[in-house]
């Protein structure tokens, strides 16, 4: 099942490029800005770190226990029930973010654009797709991932027309308020990029395994230049203002104009938030149904992708019952969830690995 | 074969979405609003819109001699206890489905605007529709007035604002803008005000436009004030928004006047602090070409052009001073961003100052430093029409 289907590594890490920036860009630089002020450029380079250690730990763990996700090794590092408990967290934790993600496209979607259509229709129509591309399995999300990614990146370029109006020197005082806000800013990018260590689901279908170390790198870098130029784009349009806006992007491609003629862009967003969202959740929904079907000790993933499909379908409409509610839980439980799911458990996972001796030749990973 | 096509028959239904799902909308079902004002009347807002007529109805026009243009646009007013119920009750007037995407014109009344704008600042700046990019006017009298005048050349008169804005002579603050100036270090803003200007002889009395005539000046959220014409100029200078103007100022002892455009010039805030003593250097760098000599004076000779450059200065130096000081003592009022650059450059002095920042800003001491020059002497050398011996050679 998992191993009869191929990804290169550069596939990887366009998928995981998505994964992160997809909703990424919406909301981290209105989370950001609301504790750093006009500092909040620097949190998309501190975020950075958490993805170092994401990457780290998944890649270190597959080179000792290769061609396993973090559900079967963590079987084999803390025992079989333990594992199993710890996989079925993982599966939980997935599938709501999963849901979160849903919900946040289409309350985008809903709040902006199509205003009289039911959110959940706009929740079915992604959902289902991205079911349809599970399904498929690995190498079809990945193959549309290759196909999607320009259409995901040429937009962010279209924002450099709004140079006339960009004014640097929002950027001072630089450290008003000291470095404690620039962190504090830093929590919920810090969660998103550490979402860099779903690569674990992804690097047991690597053809060439031994490059994942390196592009995940190559991956991380390009989000926290994208991350890094999305804040001072947004920063010098909107300065602290940003942390005012819900999606301070929006409002960014709302403002293009050149000549007079070359206005209304925010539907090249909308294409590019479909497009960027559809490979999240996939990417998600992909994780959470191959922690299910593996902790469970299920052979074939494709059973369970339905089931849990809906499952998400309900924790998106079920969950939240307001855009503002939903904003809260993004910057309180969400993050909080990410990070445990990311990077706790992993190190967790890591530090008994290495306490009862599993990782005997490290060759590699957090310090190589 | 037969069971592939029935497969994929099943995704025809999909072409319906296309139209946008439950957004589907026909263009004839939709008013293109081209404008909005709000005017205050005994406590209600009163919202107008200006939007188009489609052109086949307006293509109808007789051709009699001198008929005047077919309106080309209308208005239709509504009025509630905030923005949103006003437009609501004027929904209900209306055929077809107000559409905002095309809006980029927001004019204030005058009476409102001394009342407060934050709330419809709010309506504006919070509802997903209005651009954010659009331009806001400050009216002399009603608001709606300035949507009534139909214009001879463009289709409407937000569109004759939106034009004269984007010709940088004038001044444009976009909502945004708005936004960020009135939440920002000073809290206030300045806002250009429009006013009718008086149609033709010939014209009928509405076939004219609605133009900008000075400025308006916030405190807050609220209208404290007006410059006149002649302060707007100096202001425009202070904000370093000085493009294509046209400066004109008379050199040496016969007072006759020479003429320079357009101006280039940047300015630049310069913020200082010593002890007690906040002083803000402003330094203009100005330059442009001259197109008008009235003077008998050669503008070839070195020597008699450098005169005239000192002269260009002083002319510049009186623009600034004069809305410098109009600003900071008779509208005690920050609209030229000192205080955001002595925030940028003195973070520490300033939260000493913040809570009280409109007394430290009348107690700035500004330094005016003009270097101008006048690059080309146009197309003659020689003043033109003057006979050799009449011209000051050096």
């Amino acid at each position: 099942m998992l191993a009869n289907q191929k990804i290169s590594a550069l596939q990887m890490a366009l998928l995981l490029y998505s994964t992160v920036l997809a909703t990424g860009f919406m909301v981290l630089p209105s989370f950001a800005a609301l504790h750093a002020s006009n500092d909040y450029w620097m949190t998309g380079l501190l975020a950075g770190s958490t993805g170092v250690i994401a990457i780290g730990l998944a890649v270190s763990l597959h080179t000792h226990f290769p061609r396993q996700t973090v559900i079967e090794y963590g079987r084999r590092i803390v025992g079989k029930a333990a594992g199993t408990v710890i996989g079925l967290v993982y599966a939980m934790i997935l599938m709501h973010l999963s849901g979160v993600i849903l919900r946040e496209y289409a309350e985008f979607v809903k709040g902006n654009f199509l205003f009289n259509t039911p959110g959940l229709f706009i929740m079915i129509s992604m959902i289902g797709l991205s079911a349809c591309a599970v399904r498929g399995g690995v190498e079809v999300i990945a193959r549309g991932t290759m196909l999607f990614t320009p259409l995901f990146v040429i937009p962010l370029f279209i924002l450099l027309m709004l140079i006339p109006d960009l004014n640097p020197g929002n950027m001072l005082p630089v450290l008003n308020h000291g470095f404690r806000p620039v962190l504090q800013g830093s929590i919920m990018p810090g969660a998103w990029v550490s979402e860099m260590f779903l690569m674990n689901f992804l690097l047991p279908s690597l053809a060439n395994p031994e490059q994942g170390r390196r592009w995940g790198f190559i991956s991380l870098t390009a989000i926290v230049l994208s991350m890094t130029y999305i804040n001072f784009i947004t920063l010098f349009l909107l300065n602290a203002d940003a942390g005012d806006k819900m999606f301070p992007v929006l409002v960014a491609f709302r403002y293009i104009s050149v000549g007079g003629f070359f206005e209304n862009l925010e539907s090249l967003l909308l294409a590019m938030w479909v497009i960027g969202s559809f490979v999240k959740l996939t990417v998600f929904l992909y994780s959470a149904v191959v922690a299910f079907h593996q902790s469970a000790g299920l052979s074939e993933h494709r059973y369970v992708a339905m089931p849990i499909t809906l499952v998400v379908l309900l924790f998106a409409y079920w969950d939240m019952p307001s855009l503002s509610r939903l904003s809260g839980f993004l910057s309180k439980m969400v993050t909080f969830e990410v990070l445990v799911c990311m990077i706790v458990i992993p190190l967790f996972l890591y530090t008994v690995a290495k306490l009862r001796g599993q990782l005997k030749e490290d060759k590699g990973g957090l310090d190589g | 074969m037969i069971a592939r096509l029935m497969r994929l028959s099943l995704l025809l239904p999909l072409f319906a979405l296309l139209s946008g799902c439950w957004d589907r909308i026909e263009l004839n079902d939709l008013l293109l609003v081209t404008a909005l004002a709000f005017d205050q009347e005994k406590g209600q807002v009163v919202t107008t819109v200006q939007f188009l007529l489609p052109r086949s109805q307006t293509a109808v026009g007789g051709t009699g001699g001198g008929s005047p243009a077919a309106k080309q646009t209308s208005v239709r007013a509504g009025k509630g206890y905030n923005v949103a119920d006003a437009l609501s009750k004027l929904q209900r007037k209306l055929p077809r489905k107000l559409f905002w995407g095309q809006c980029k014109v927001f004019i204030f009344g005058e009476e409102l605007a001394k009342s407060g704008i934050r709330d419809e600042l709010d309506f504006l700046i919070r509802h997903p529709q209005p651009r954010e990019r659009s331009y806001m006017f400050v009216s002399r009298g009603k608001a709606a007035d300035m949507l009534e005048v139909y214009p001879p050349l463009e289709r409407s008169s937000a569109e004759v604002l939106r034009e004269l804005s984007d010709m940088r002579i004038g001044y444009k603050v976009t909502l945004q803008e708005l936004n960020m100036k009135l939440k920002g270090e000073s809290r206030a803003v300045a806002l250009p005000l429009v006013s009718i200007l008086q149609p033709n002889k010939t014209a009928d009395p509405f076939q004219t436009i609605s133009y900008i005539h000075g400025t308006a000046i916030f405190h807050k959220d609220r209208k404290v004030g007006d410059l006149s014409e002649k302060v707007s100029q100096g202001l425009l200078w202070l904000l370093n928004e000085v493009n294509e103007f046209t400066v004109t100022f008379p050199i040496g002892d016969s007072n006759r006047l020479v003429s320079i455009s357009p101006i280039k010039a940047k300015v630049k805030l310069i913020p200082y602090i010593k002890g007690d003593q906040w002083t803000m250097t402003v330094r203009v760098e100005a330059q442009g070409d001259m197109v008008e000599n009235d003077s008998n004076w050669n503008p070839t000779s070195e020597k008699l052009l450098d005169q005239m450059d000192r002269a260009f200065e002083k002319e510049v130096k009186r623009y600034i001073d004069l809305a410098a000081n109009d600003i900071q003592h008779r509208l005690k009022t920050d609209v030229i961003g000192f205080g955001t650059a002595y925030h940028r450059k003195y973070p520490k002095h300033w939260k000493q100052v913040e809570d009280r920042w409109d007394e430290q800003f009348q107690q700035i001491k500004v330094v005016t430093k003009v270097h101008a020059r006048i690059l080309r002497t146009g197309n003659v050398s020689n003043p033109g029409g003057l006979p050799e011996e009449e011209i000051k050679q050096k």
